[in-house]
């Protein structure tokens, strides 16, 4: 964190990142020998210079801006520099705190205790509400910085406007961590120990998931702040998303990446036996990434071809918004959820906030229509383009669904008093179909080319509805359920065009005296095609998402020692109990035999008892195969040895991990700037 | 009398083996369809609370009544309240949330086919694809 304040715009990286090294642990030590009231003493007088920084930031700027005073908008953008160096100083005081045991503080006694692990006091800093709030300021004020330090060259004019925006955004967030959510508020008389992290918070998914998240959230931002700049200065090119691209495609890999860490804990910790359950705080972070996903590809034809801009900047908009209240309903707990860990009266001045900022934004879209509005747009339906656009209506409608479903109970709570709840069996049918639809576009799409399809073009459709059609005999005759049969012979069609694709573009080289191989190798570090083992990436996740929907199988067995029982093809043998004390805790195993015809495997699902908390965890025992996971989770147990176990089929989850990784990996290959593209420019 | 207890327990115990599985996964497709009262997003099926467990018994022992899954949804309908419908009702206030949806979807669609199906600019010439790897 000490890099992003100090380091340089250019040139000799090193020194500079040594020497902010060098200061933060020195301020480390400084901070270490005030721990207790100087320490934080220390951390509020940071958050105050901060937003008296950014204040003064944003006076400067919109001085300077108005009336032309260039001396005064480059104050304002050194000011905007500062928060972020302050906000370090205040987080690293948080961070002393909590690795020294520093229990003056209340956010320290009611995150961590003395028997906390090392790791997980140090997430402690983004598992209590005050907490998370600062980290997620911190973060916003670095990437306003590094924004700065990245842009002030090449974007002069956007630049000054885009740091007004952002430190506007940054200013209210100051508030709230200063004034309502203040982390470094003291007891009188410290406790001798803490209460500990929320138990179920121990667990190294939920060390990355919400940084990830966050990551995700703030960093859309940055388009934002951009797409909001381009529309005060009226420079309405493709500017400024070319500029912001980099953050777009970071944010958006950011928050893919912290919804997979987030089903990967869910899976391993909450012992449900799934790993997406609909739940408020999952859809809310799912809402911007399907909008993030809609702008990524429009933005991508503003970029070609400058069309679609009042597009883009409606889905801008809407992207940063939805990130703002997935913040606001992940931390004020507006709809009761497992995840909402804390309550808080932040909610209403993020409510007027949040309404604050679409307003604001839909008036400056609407300030600027008649520029924003293409002026010849020539389209056709039957091309890549038209493709994009119903992906966007696709993404949009869906996002719509889950927003709405989210947000149902509280809206019909206001209009007539009764909660009409909306659960998993409406998201499920939702996704179903819109995620089917998304599929057949994605191969589609693949398979059209830019501009307009020609009679030609019908050709490349052969070998990709073959596929389809083998698919989907295959899976009619094995697997009956239509939803299933659809779903697996649309992937196959889409997996064909996209895998034809890499075939198209190696062909090409061969043609030019390239290896088959070579071309391949070429071709997997370009940056479209990156974008297609993304495609092929969902293919993988969609197989597992449709395979451990469709065909779980559930059993609950309550057995004595020796005792055994089935579920599919595994047979288990409970052995025994065991159990052990740990300072805190009381860990709880069954021992069980698991034969599956060939091998024989050893399980033992866990429950740990929290004394501090009153409160059981579970922790599944589970054995994964490409084919399927039998998911164990230890329900109850009796000190003379019966026990009752709920133990799960789940086909196929280990696709999903392993479509997430490679995921991932295009998009780290989407996300290089393109040789050729420069070439071309 | 302790006689027939043993017989009832016995039929029961085999009756159990032969339907256990398919029992199983019937439980769970009706839990599925109820929400867990005391914890907020969860439905019965997945919850790992107490009273969803209690829940399940009640579903377990009324299926194995033989009562269709309709009728048990009804009778938990009667004492929690539709609240505990995972699925909103497909009437009233319910339906908002299954028709809005399809509205935008559907609408979104039809204003991308009108607005650019029939923009006639003459065809051109398809654009070599392959740029991007040159």
């Amino acid at each position: 964190m000490e890099t992003i304040a100090a380091a340089p715009p250019s040139g000799r990286r090193w020194p500079g990142a040594v020497a902010a090294v060098l200061m933060g642990a020195g301020l480390a030590t400084i901070l270490w020998s005030l721990r207790g009231e100087g320490l934080a003493l220390v951390g509020s007088a940071a958050l105050w210079i901060a937003l008296a920084s950014t204040v003064y930031g944003i006076a400067a700027l919109l001085y300077g801006l108005k009336h032309a005073q260039p001396v005064w908008t480059a104050s304002g953008l050194n000011a905007a520099l500062t928060p972020a160096l302050f906000l370090s100083v205040a987080l690293l005081a948080l961070l002393v705190a909590l690795v020294t045991h520093d229990f003056t503080l209340v956010y320290v006694a009611r995150n961590s205790s003395l028997d906390t692990p090392l790791l997980y006091r140090m997430s402690g800093l983004w598992g209590g509400q005050a907490g998370s709030l600062l980290f997620w300021t911190w973060m916003l004020s670095a990437f306003a910085a590094l924004a700065q330090l990245r842009h002030r060259r090449t974007d002069p004019v956007l630049l000054p406007y885009a740091i007004l925006v952002l430190s506007v955004v940054l200013a209210f967030f100051l508030v709230l961590v200063a004034v309502f959510e203040n982390p470094f508020r003291t007891f009188e008389v410290p406790p001798p120990d803490g209460r500990g992290l929320n138990p179920l918070l121990l667990d190294p998914g939920m060390v990355m998931h919400p940084p990830l998240l966050y990551l995700g959230f703030v960093g859309f931002s940055v388009p934002y702040a951009f797409a909001m700049a381009a529309l005060l200065t009226g420079r309405l090119d493709r500017n400024w998303i070319v500029a912001t691209r980099g953050w777009t495609l970071f944010a958006w890999a950011a928050l893919s990446a912290g919804i997979l860490a987030g089903g990967w804990w869910a899976y391993r910790v909450l012992g449900w036996g799934g790993y997406w359950g609909w739940d408020p705080v999952e859809n809310a972070s799912l809402v911007p990434w399907l909008l993030g996903t809609a702008y990524l590809h429009s933005a991508l034809l503003q970029e070609r071809a400058g069309i679609f801009t009042a597009w883009n900047m409606v889905l801008v908009i809407l992207t940063f918004a939805m990130s703002q209240l997935g913040t606001f309903l992940t931390r004020t707990g507006l709809v009761a959820s497992v995840h909402t860990f804390a309550q808080s009266e932040i909610a209403t001045p993020f409510l007027v906030y949040l309404c604050g900022l679409v307003g604001a934004s839909s008036g400056l879209a609407a300030w600027r229509w008649d520029q924003l509005r293409d002026r010849a747009v020539t389209v056709f339906v039957a091309s890549r383009e038209g493709m994009f656009l119903f992906n966007n209506v696709l993404f949009l409608g869906f996002a719509f669904a889950v927003l709405l479903g989210t947000l149902f109970p509280v809206l019909t709570e206001a209009v007539q008093g009764v909660q009409v709840f909306v659960g998993p069996p409406y998201f499920r049918q939702v996704s179903g179909p819109v995620g089917i639809a998304l599929l057949t576009l994605m191969g589609i799409a693949t398979l059209l080319p830019w501009r307009r399809a020609t009679r030609k073009t019908l050709l490349r459709f052969r070998f990709p509805l073959a596929a389809l059609l083998a698919a989907g005999i295959a899976a009619g005759v094995l697997l009956r359920r239509p939803g299933v049969v659809a779903a697996l012979a649309v992937v196959a069609f889409t997996a064909a065009s996209t895998l034809q694709e890499y075939h198209r573009g190696a062909s090409v080289q061969v043609a030019r005296g390239k290896t088959y191989l070579a071309a391949l190798w070429r071709l997997l570090q370009d940056r479209r095609y990156g974008g297609y083992l993304v495609h092929l990436a969902v293919l993988v996740m969609a197989v597992g998402i449709v395979g451990s929907h469709a065909y779980v199988r559930e059993r609950e067995a309550t057995v004595r020692p020796g005792e055994g029982f089935r579920i599919g093809r595994y047979e288990i043998t409970y052995r025994r109990l065991g159990a052990e004390e740990a300072p805190g805790v009381q860990r709880t195993w069954a021992e069980l035999e698991v034969r599956d015809g060939r091998r024989t495997a050893a399980l033992r699902p866990l429950r740990v008892y929290h004394l501090r908390w009153d409160q059981p965890t579970s922790h599944p025992a589970i054995l994964s195969t490409f084919r399927e996971d039998l998911y164990v989770v230890l329900e109850a147990f009796e000190p003379a040895g019966r026990v009752t176990l709920r133990v799960w089929v789940n086909p196929m989850v280990r696709w999903i991990w392993t479509g997430g990784v490679l995921f991932l990996i295009g998009t780290l290959i989407t996300a290089r700037p393109s040789r050729s593209r420069r070439t071309k420019e | 009398m302790r006689g027939f207890g043993i017989v009832v327990v016995l039929v029961l115990v085999l009756w159990g083996i032969a339907f256990a599985e398919g029992l199983d996964d019937r439980v769970r497709e009706v839990a599925s369809r109820l929400m867990c009262p005391v914890c907020a997003g969860r439905t019965v099926a997945e919850s790992t609370s107490e009273l969803a467990a209690q829940m399940r018994a009640i579903i377990r022992e009324k299926l194995q009544r033989g009562e269709p899954p309709e009728e048990i949804l009804a009778y938990f309908v009667e004492r929690y309240g539709e609240g505990i419908l995972a699925e909103p009702p497909r009437r009233g206030l319910g339906s908002i949330v299954w028709i809005a949806p399809v509205l935008v979807i559907l609408g979104g669609a039809a204003y991308v086919a009108v607005r650019f199906g029939r923009t006639g600019t003459p065809p051109q010439p398809e654009e070599p694809d392959e740029e991007g790897v040159a």
